[in-house]
């Protein structure tokens, strides 16, 4: 007996509901998104919102939507995606890390300041973004990065005060014996850093790597400030757009095929990962 | 260790895994391939032409005006083949000044771009833009002139001085309808001399329809103007010395249009936030919708014809008259940064896009008038054979509209519509909402903010943050030497250094410097829109503004701690218990882990939308409440409307639990994490589950339980996407996040200073409230291992 509801089966009737709960928004949603032009309009004046399974679904809504995005058909939708790709996979690498390396030396390495530094960093997690805006345009232009994409993702190789913070309660955690073991090998700590915390911290790389890929790729108040070509635009700022021309009743359908389109990579990458940091979370020295 | 379970078989997974992996490995290099081969492009053709900066937005006319413009510079291009043109489409209108603002703010204007009468005073007075007189020279007669006034600005108000832009197109204003539902109601279609009385008893009628609402009246700050300008009176003397707001005359019609939404059933609609009040028109449901101008028409030919499914007949009439008949027109046009390093060819540009060819072929897209009277007189704008077919009632009205003017005061026109909507939209007394405008407008002329102020001395600034450094640095240096570590210590302090350095730097570049700049602007009244050298310093002037002043920051204060208070208890409560359930042996709990988690990866303006529609009044959760409450006798509320005071935080925050999966993957980790032996030897002890939770589980989960509750008070306080996408703070403020009035005041009013102050007052409030959490739980938070 690990925990109270560990083999409980009347367990299943909260989480069956819970299920629901958290599936039934978007099920309707991919409803919606398969609905004719006059049912989602209609459907939004009337009250005829809920619906089980979709009648005559419109799979040519999808395309219809997608060739909508942005301001040349299809190659607005298609540059924003390849922009998203790249610019979501440079940061997630760059985020696991710089962000693991610090997080290991806050939690591991003494060193004087360390604790100041540590409290300077959590106290930087609270700054509005708002604050620094300005700022760093300013900073980033005089640099001529702007319209490029080195100002969202050269910022994250200097790893990010969230993740520092993760790494450093879950470093914090592994027994000491594990760490002392590798020093008394001779390893320096870049060793100990590549061989030991980084196999360990796998889980929480994996958990890094789904929280920054959902960040970046949902994030649209930095791309839109820093790139101003439309080649150059992510899917979130392409779908914000997108939204603010689509916003009448009518175009429901289609607004919610954008969203369902943008959202399916999040969807498929933590599914994956899901299941990678589990197991990992099992074997990993977490359990002591 | 515990199995994984799932409930797909095993081989079946892997393969899915497999090629779902395969797919990512595919799309990655397609993207980078892509990615590479673009910016290789553009390094290549940067050399050596001129290279002109085009910035526009797409209103109603979608990719359709997109492809007009597009077109139109491709053959400037061809005609100019040393000039390269990049053209940025900065999405909705919007969107497009806060960018312009930001690109203009770090001198990177665009050479030629769209420009709105409503916003050119700041841009004037900051210098931005360049005067177009002379290109207009001896053409300017072929203008309808009130478009040409809308863009003379003399640093101080409208109408006279300078011109700053040449009109591309205008639009007046009046009312679509329904001809199918004005029959079935048996009214007759408006006549060119209708009047207020001939609107509401038509929408009256057209409202005892069943199912059907009688019109919808837009009540922007603008278009009030133009309805009092068609009663004979105005909000203001003509110098805005003084408001005549609470005079009779101007009562008297607010109070009518007040009673025509709140005193009757069915005659105006109620609004519905986040949804665009022209769309209801759509619907077939409403007899008018109004007052619009030009922009909607794109949008509403996509009506299908009259007889087929959804399809009606429909028309368009000019605003009806009162007392006298008026109208107001708005206008945008194309301007020119005054800092461009090719003036000759950017003026040639305007030229070009405002040329009369250009205007005949938007004018074919009917989404907008054009500014030149040739173009709009002749057959591409007057097409009896689409609706609207009375396309003149447009331009018969243009003698009698003006733009609508405002005094030197960005905020003015926002401060009104909030005011009036308290009244006109939400049904709340109108004496109140005038007398309270009132105050806000004599609290706000009388500010010293707006005084002249002495500028900001960068020089010496810049010299006192070096001076800082280096004596922070040298405390530093004299407080380490106090202790002296031994050897062997010392070389794993080099370790400390080196391996923190990346976050150091990437601090000191992004964070420090930034952060030190911003407090400069907070003691500044700089506009965002000039550049640093027009920062006047106030001292402490914003933050005493804020505190004994701003009306706005106190209810965003309000509205924000509340949320807090809501929305971390519970979402904390729940991600635990979450957690507990998820950690289950049984079988399945794969797919619940993952249903449970998936809403979390989707936060974004997607959900934002999927929100807005399930609180709607009759959205999905009231469709599923109504039946429920029906049983108490109580009907579901009326969420982001009427009862936006009670409900519209409460619903925010019942949104956040929906998205409460990231703490809960955290606690399930670190439930995962506590040894077995711990619970066996209480099982042992023959301690209960529940005593087991208590003494085991919680405990063990201190160090995950503080990073989370940290990490969720700092990101309530942060609220920004939710309500900027589903409420837009609205009714009357109390949506209004702080985070949202940070945003607002920065980037819709310019208030850089001001919204830096704002910021700072953020970044102490939880700075604070995170050290007291950190103190009261260093007594029971139990690190292993933590040194």
């Amino acid at each position: 007996m690990r925990n109270p509801m560990r083999t409980n089966p009347l367990a299943y009737i909260p989480l069956v509901l819970g299920t629901i709960v958290m599936l039934f928004p978007l099920w309707w949603m991919f409803i919606v998104s398969l609905e004719t032009e006059e049912k989602a309009g209609s459907a939004m004046v009337s009250g005829s919102m809920l619906r089980l399974m979709p009648e005559d679904p419109q799979w040519n809504n999808y395309p219809d939507a997608l060739r909508e995005v942005g301001s040349v058909a299809w190659t607005g939708f298609l540059d924003a995606l390849a922009n998203s790709i790249v610019i979501t996979v440079l940061v997630v690498i760059g985020t696991v890390l710089s962000s693991s390396l610090v997080g290991f030396a806050f939690a591991r390495i003494r060193f004087r300041g360390r604790r100041f530094l540590f409290i300077l960093m959590l106290s930087t997690m609270m700054l509005p973004a708002q604050v620094t805006m300005i700022p760093l345009f300013l900073l980033f232009r005089s640099l001529g990065w702007v319209d490029t994409i080195l100002p969202l993702v050269v910022p994250s190789f200097f790893g990010t005060a969230f993740f520092i913070f993760m790494y450093r309660q879950f470093i914090a955690q592994i027994p000491e014996s594990l760490v002392e073991a590798a020093r008394i090998d001779g390893s320096g700590m870049l060793g100990i850093w590549w061989r030991i915390i980084l196999p360990i911290c796998k889980p929480v790389s994996a958990l890094t790597a789904v929280f920054t890929f959902i960040y970046v790729w949902n994030d649209f108040m930095a791309p839109l400030i820093y790139l101003h070509s439309d080649e150059q635009m992510t899917l979130a700022v392409a779908l914000n757009s997108f939204r603010t021309q689509y916003s009448g009743v009518e175009d429901v359908h289609l607004l919610m095929a954008v969203s369902i389109v943008t959202m399916v990579p999040c969807v498929l990458l933590f599914l994956a990962a899901q299941k990678y940091f589990i197991e990992g979370l099992g074997r990993g020295g977490l359990k002591g | 260790m515990s199995r994984v379970n799932s409930n797909i078989p095993g081989c079946l997974a892997r393969g899915a895994q497999w090629s779902l992996a395969l797919i990512a490995v595919v799309l990655v290099t397609w993207a980078f391939a892509r990615v590479i081969a673009r910016e290789a492009d553009r390094l290549i053709g940067r050399e050596n032409s001129i290279e002109l900066v085009v910035m526009h937005w797409s209103g109603g006319g979608g990719q359709q005006e997109d492809q007009i413009v597009q077109d139109a510079l491709d053959r400037f291009q061809e005609e100019h083949p040393d000039i390269r043109i990049r053209r940025i489409n900065a999405g909705d209108s919007g969107q497009y000044f806060t960018k312009l603002q930001t690109m203009m703010a770090a001198g990177e204007a665009p050479d030629v771009f769209y420009m709105d009468y409503a916003r050119l005073g700041p841009y004037v007075k900051a210098g931005q833009l360049a005067q177009m007189d002379e290109l207009l020279g001896n053409s300017i007669d072929q203008f309808y002139p009130s478009t040409i006034e809308a863009f003379r600005h003399d640093g101080t108000s409208m109408g006279q001085g300078p011109i700053w832009g040449v009109p591309k197109d205008f639009t007046t204003v009046g009312f679509y309808y329904n001809k199918d539902l004005l029959e079935r109601a048996g009214v007759e279609e408006p006549s060119p001399g209708w009047t207020w009385n001939d609107f509401i008893e038509s929408a009256r009628a057209v409202g005892r329809l069943p199912g059907c609402t009688g019109a919808e009246f837009v009540t922007w700050p603008w278009i009030l103007r133009g309805y009092l300008w068609s009663e004979g009176t105005d909000l203001a003397d003509g110098d805005w010395s003084r408001l005549r707001i609470t005079d009779e005359q101007v009562i008297g019609p607010l109070e009518r249009l007040r009673s025509w939404r709140h005193d009757e059933d069915g005659t105006l609609a109620r609004p519905q936030p986040g949804i665009d009040p022209a769309s209801m028109f759509l619907t077939g449901r409403l007899g008018f919708a109004g007052p619009f101008g030009r922009w909607i028409v794109p949008t509403y030919r996509e009506i299908p014809a009259p007889g087929t499914p959804g399809g009606f007949e429909w028309d368009f009439a000019r605003l009806p008259r009162g007392s006298e008949q008026a109208n107001v027109l708005a206008t945008v046009a194309w301007s020119m940064s005054s800092g461009t390093e090719h003036p000759e060819e950017s003026m040639e540009l305007v030229r070009w896009l405002t040329s009369e060819p250009m205007q005949m072929e938007l004018a074919e897209l009917g989404l907008a008038i054009p500014s030149r009277i040739n173009a709009a007189e002749g057959d591409a704008f007057i097409d009896p054979d689409v609706p609207p077919y009375r396309d003149r009632e447009f331009l018969d009205t243009v003698a009698t509209a003006r733009v609508a003017d405002w005094p030197d005061d960005i905020k003015f026109p926002d401060e009104f519509g909030k005011y009036m909507n308290m009244s006109l939209q939400a049904g709340g007394s109108l004496e109140q909402a005038t007398a309270g405008f009132e105050d806000w407008w004599s609290a706000r002329r009388e500010s010293p903010l707006r005084d002249q102020h002495p500028p900001i001395r960068w020089g010496l600034v810049l010299l006192v943050m070096i001076a800082c450094l280096v004596l922070g640095f040298l405390c530093l240096l004299l407080l380490a030497r106090k202790t002296r570590p031994g050897r062997s210590e010392r070389s794993e302090e080099r370790w400390g250094y080196l391996l923190s350095s990346p976050w150091l730097i990437g601090f000191s570049l992004f964070m420090l410097f930034p952060v030190l700049l911003s407090l400069v602007l907070a003691l500044s009244n700089w506009n965002g829109i000039g550049t640093l050298d027009t920062a006047g310093f106030v001292g402490l002037g914003n933050f005493a503004h804020i505190l004994f002043h701003d009306e706005t920051f106190w209810t965003s204060l309000k509205v924000t701690v509340y949320y807090v208070i809501l929305a971390v208890p519970i979402g904390q409560v729940c991600a635990l218990m979450g957690a507990v359930l998820l950690s289950s042996r049984l079988p399945g709990m794969g797919f619940f882990r993952a249903a449970w988690y998936l809403p979390s990866v989707l936060a974004g303006v997607g959900v934002s939308i999927l929100w807005l529609w399930v609180f709607r009044q009759d959205g999905l959760l009231n469709t599923l409440l109504e039946p429920m409450l029906g049983l108490v006798g109580a009907s579901p509320p009326d969420w982001f409307n009427k009862d936006a005071a009670t409900w519209g935080v409460p619903a925010f925050a019942l949104m956040s639990l929906w998205m409460v999966g990231a703490s809960m993957m955290i606690y399930l980790a670190g439930l995962r994490g506590i040894p077995t032996s711990l619970y066996e030897a209480a099982s042992i002890d023959r301690a209960g589950p529940i005593r087991q939770f208590f003494r085991i589980t919680i405990p063990m989960l201190g160090p995950v339980m503080l990073f989370n509750g940290i990490m969720s008070i700092i990101g309530s306080f942060q609220v920004f996407t939710q309500a900027f996408i589903m409420t837009g703070g609205e009714p009357r403020d109390l949506t209004r996040f702080y985070v949202l009035n940070i945003y607002n005041q920065a980037f819709d009013y310019y208030e850089m200073g001001y919204a830096s102050a704002l910021a700072w007052i953020l970044l102490v409030m939880v700075l604070l409230l995170t050290m007291l959490v950190m103190k009261g739980s260093s007594k029971f938070v139990y690190y292993e291992g933590l040194r």
